[in-house]
């Protein structure tokens, strides 16, 4: 279970999300549920024994109360003499639902965090603020090393070797490989609930975060576990075509046409340099009687302003690829 | 074509004229004859007469049977015009020195087992593998392998159940077999153990508890898996007897027999201090033999001879044999077997409720001379978070269930093959933390970027594989499983020196559909989420000009 959390310095960082990923049970992606999950949380911590535990708990509404009992019950049995912080709570009866089980709860600026009051080691606000600016900085420089990590020069070592990309008028001197992520899962889980994060802000907006209404598409084979990981997590409905690029024929492309017609689509892709796979793929959406004006990536070369997209499409993603010094293109 | 007849529990006790067994001095050359009569009317030929323990009865009382148990094989080896080189036999928990094998003295718990069973495995060869207390491997013939496995060895619990078998042994014995596969051209294997591992499906099994403990080898199992690896292009008949009932399982390239009992009186007794009492009476199970003819064409005829009449009379008047013929199995590996029988049938229904499918519609391409003739929507039965949680937790099951925990093993890759095989692998990885990659496996490398296709950067698909023994694809649809036939040979072929073990999980398999690729040498495990959705396949020669044709049908061409 180590790729369902990272460590650094005194603590685990655990997305409550990630663990609902490897326990299987995502099945309602907001509720932790089930023992399950706390056979992987209890290994977790026997582990790191020596370290804090910190649970993101982003989105998820509901946490079953015997889980936190279970989970003190095993915590005790195993002599654990560090503190639980639980941050990001949306969870309406948190209080009352870990004071039962002996928790204490605080109220931070952005969030509810909450504290298992084990051997209460950390009982000063001051500690709280800095223990959630810890967690979001580390989550930050790991999402940008993860990414740094899948470029690679056309050509080994040279720096100035340049070659065109795919389907653009540009050249780069190095391609960053979505698919490295996808092969490892730590970081795969890692960046694609971190999109989902990000993406649900995004949605929300835009007022586009209707799930009746909105649905995510995805036309590249590389884009798509990440999509269909964001689409489980923010439970939405996801649609695929495929293939759309970077390099497509028009007679090869299997789709269901009927299905687009009059939906909202929001494109969900990897990379973006050059944005030749959004146009096609807008194009044929509008085609087809939908909609494609706002898309998502993991990492975008260009700002949503730039002129190269002629203000047809509205983007967002993460970081920007201007960032990784390494990376150069020229037209 | 291959005979094969199996007998099992012969049980030698009271051999005097007073015993209730028809296996007895006075007896057994009728009740043998008229046996072997009845077998070769299903026969011309026996190729292998496989014998799976329990020769003689309550271990040490009856030693000095073992003589007269090798009388009863020879007479069967005289009827059944053999040689003592196509005999083939294991040890059963009856054939051991009980009190010496708790005591932990297990090769001492076996000498005299050991010196009747040494005439029947001489012709053992030390290039097939090296023999141990565990297992000997016998040439049949040129090309049948029997391979006889100790079961009650290494009981640590020193009692009645079957024996444990550590993975030290595992790994000997898939090394041996390897060694022996690459050296020879057997095309049957017959592995006999007493103990019969659990896949047994008979009607009468008792309700104890510890019923199963007792009679299933249980170590056996992962034994068995690991074999199923190595031996996927032969076919492998795995022989047992204990449990005095029949029972008769095909899987893939696998048939499981347990046979009844062969000997034995018609009740059990016990002694109890100084009396002995009867304990149990089993006149209503039939004594028997199994009679297995594998074909050319992979499939095996199964008959069992039952013996009709009880134990009243004992003279040779009453020796009644009655073929019944079983069922002819499959050993052809093609057809996947389904992930979940009622989940099957749920997807079927809502395929058709909500016409995810369509008929009307064929593609035809330049690769291909099958055509499949139909169309499933697996993005529409995939595109809600709830449906495709279904399928990875449905998927996750059976991968337990075949290969045991993988978590994080780093001989396993998921190969997740074009958009919806990819976004299954990728769900998968993070529950089992497998690597995972994405392959196409429509359209040539042209298609697709440097980074996408194998074949634009083999190199870069290589590192993944190097540390790799353990392969499973997943993929949409398997209609002519063409496209999974090629991405396995691609796949191996990035480092041929490298062998790879493949299985694959489809979301769609008509398991009906005959006309496929030969998947048997290259599969290991073959599941599919729902197999009984058809999809027909015909000939392109049979297909009409394509110009004919209306615009429904698809044409792709990619050339």
């Amino acid at each position: 279970m180590d790729h369902l959390y990272h460590l650094n310095g005194d603590y685990i960082y655990l997305r409550a999300d990630a663990l609902n990923w490897g326990a299987c049970t995502r099945q309602f992606p907001t509720a932790i549920e089930g023992e399950k999950m706390l056979t992987i949380l209890e290994n977790i911590v026997k582990k790191n024994i020596d370290k804090h535990l910190l649970i993101d708990n982003i989105r998820i509404s509901s946490f079953d109360i015997n889980a936190i009992r279970g989970l003190k019950y095993k915590l005790e049995t195993l002599s654990y003499n560090k503190d639980i912080i639980f941050i990001r709570n949306p969870l309406t009866n948190l209080k009352q639902l870990f004071s039962e089980a002996n928790f204490i709860a605080h109220d931070s600026e952005n969030s509810t965090t909450v504290i298992a009051n084990i051997h209460n080691l950390i009982h000063e606000k001051s500690q709280f603020i800095k223990i959630e600016k810890d967690y979001h900085d580390f989550c930050k420089t790991t999402f940008s090393k993860i990414i740094e990590s899948t470029f690679k020069y056309h050509k080994v070592g040279d720096a100035s070797h340049f070659e065109r990309l795919f389907s653009t008028p540009l050249e780069s001197n190095g391609e960053f490989d979505a698919g490295k992520i996808i092969s490892n899962p730590k970081d795969f889980i890692f960046i694609s609930l971190s999109c989902a994060d990000h993406l649900h802000e995004y949605l929300k907006n835009n007022n586009l975060d209707n799930q009746n209404s909105t649905k995510l598409l995805s036309v590249s084979l590389r884009a798509s576990p990440f999509a269909s990981a964001i689409a489980n997590t923010l439970n939405y409905e996801l649609f695929t075509i495929d293939h759309l690029g970077p390099n497509h024929r028009l007679l090869n492309i299997d789709f269901n046409k009927n299905v687009f017609y009059n939906n909202t689509y929001i494109y969900i892709g990897d990379f973006l340099i050059g944005g030749t796979e959004i146009k096609i793929a807008q194009n044929y959406i509008h085609l087809l009687n939908g909609s494609l004006t706002h898309a998502f990536v993991l990492a975008s070369y260009f700002s949503n302003t730039d002129s190269i997209f002629q203000k047809k499409i509205n983007f967002t993603s993460i970081i920007s690829l201007k960032d990784f010094l390494n990376f150069k293109i020229r037209f | 074509m291959k005979t094969i007849l199996h007998i099992t529990d012969l049980h030698i006790g009271d051999i005097s004229t007073k015993s209730g067994d028809y296996l007895r001095e006075d007896l057994f050359e009728g009740f043998i004859k008229s046996f072997t009569a009845e077998v070769l009317k299903c026969t011309n030929k026996v190729d292998a007469l496989v014998i799976s323990g329990d020769f003689i009865h309550q271990g040490k009382r009856y030693f000095e049977n073992f003589s007269f148990a090798k009388k009863v094989i020879d007479l069967l080896i005289t009827e059944l015009q053999i040689t003592e080189k196509e005999v083939g036999i294991c040890i059963g928990n009856h054939d051991i020195d009980r009190d010496l094998d708790f005591a932990g003295e297990y090769k001492n718990a076996r000498i005299e087992y050991n010196n009747f069973a040494s005439p029947y495995f001489v012709s053992f060869h030390e290039e097939m593998g090296s023999s141990n207390d565990r297992i000997i491997y016998k040439k049949i013939s040129d090309d049948i392998l029997f391979v006889s496995l100790d079961s009650t060895w290494n009981r640590l619990h020193k009692s009645d159940k079957p024996g444990k078998i550590t993975t030290e042994e595992m790994n000997k014995i898939v090394v041996d077999l390897n060694k022996i596969k690459n050296n020879s051209n057997y095309q049957i294997v017959i592995i006999a153990s007493h103990y019969p591992l659990d896949y047994i499906e008979c009607p009468d099994i008792p309700e104890d508890s510890d019923w199963y403990e007792k009679h299933f080898w249980k170590s056996g199992e992962h034994l068995k898996r690991r074999i199923n690896t190595i031996l996927k292009d032969v076919k492998v008949i795995w022989l047992s007897g204990d449990i005095h009932q029949p029972s008769f399982v095909a899987k893939e390239n696998n048939l499981y027999i347990t046979s009844g009992r062969f000997g034995t009186s018609s009740e059990i007794f016990e002694k109890k201090g100084s009396d002995t009492i009867k304990v149990e009476d089993i006149s209503y199970t039939n004594r028997q033999g199994t009679v297995i003819t594998i074909d050319d064409r992979h499939t095996a005829n199964v008959q069992i001879i039952n013996q009709l009449n009880s134990n009243h009379g004992y003279d040779s008047e009453h020796f009644i044999w009655k073929r019944m013929f079983i069922d002819d199995f499959s050993l052809l590996k093609n057809q996947p077997e389904l992930i979940s029988e009622n989940w099957d049938k749920e997807l079927l229904e809502i395929i058709v409720l909500r016409k995810f499918f369509d008929y009307e519609k064929i593609v035809v391409d330049n690769f291909n001379n099958q055509i499949a003739l139909g169309w499933v929507m697996v993005d529409r039965l995939l595109s809600l978070p709830s449906n495709l949680f279904l399928f990875t937790n449905n998927i996750s099951k059976w991968l337990l269930q075949k290969y045991g925990n993988i978590d994080s093993k780093n001989n396993f890759l998921f190969v997740g093959l074009d958009f919806w095989g990819s976004i299954i692998a990728s769900n998968l990885s993070g529950i089992f933390n497998i690597e995972n990659i994405c392959i196409p496996t429509k359209g040539d490398k042209e298609t697709w970027s440097k980074m996408e296709h194998p074949d634009n950067d083999i190199e870069k698909f290589k590192k993944y594989i190097t540390d790799k023994s353990e392969i499973i694809l997943f993929i949409d649809v398997v209609a002519t499983g063409k496209s999974l036939k090629d991405i396995i040979e691609k796949i191996q072929a990035i480092d041929p020196s490298h062998i790879l073990n493949f299985s694959c999980v489809s979301v769609i398999c008509d398991i009906k559909q005959e006309k496929k690729e030969n998947l048997s040498s290259l599969l290991v495990f073959f599941g599919t989420c729902c197999g009984s959705f058809r999809l027909p396949i015909f000939s392109k020669s049979q297909l009409p000009p394509v110009e004919l044709l209306s615009t429904s049908f698809v044409t792709r061409d990619e050339n």
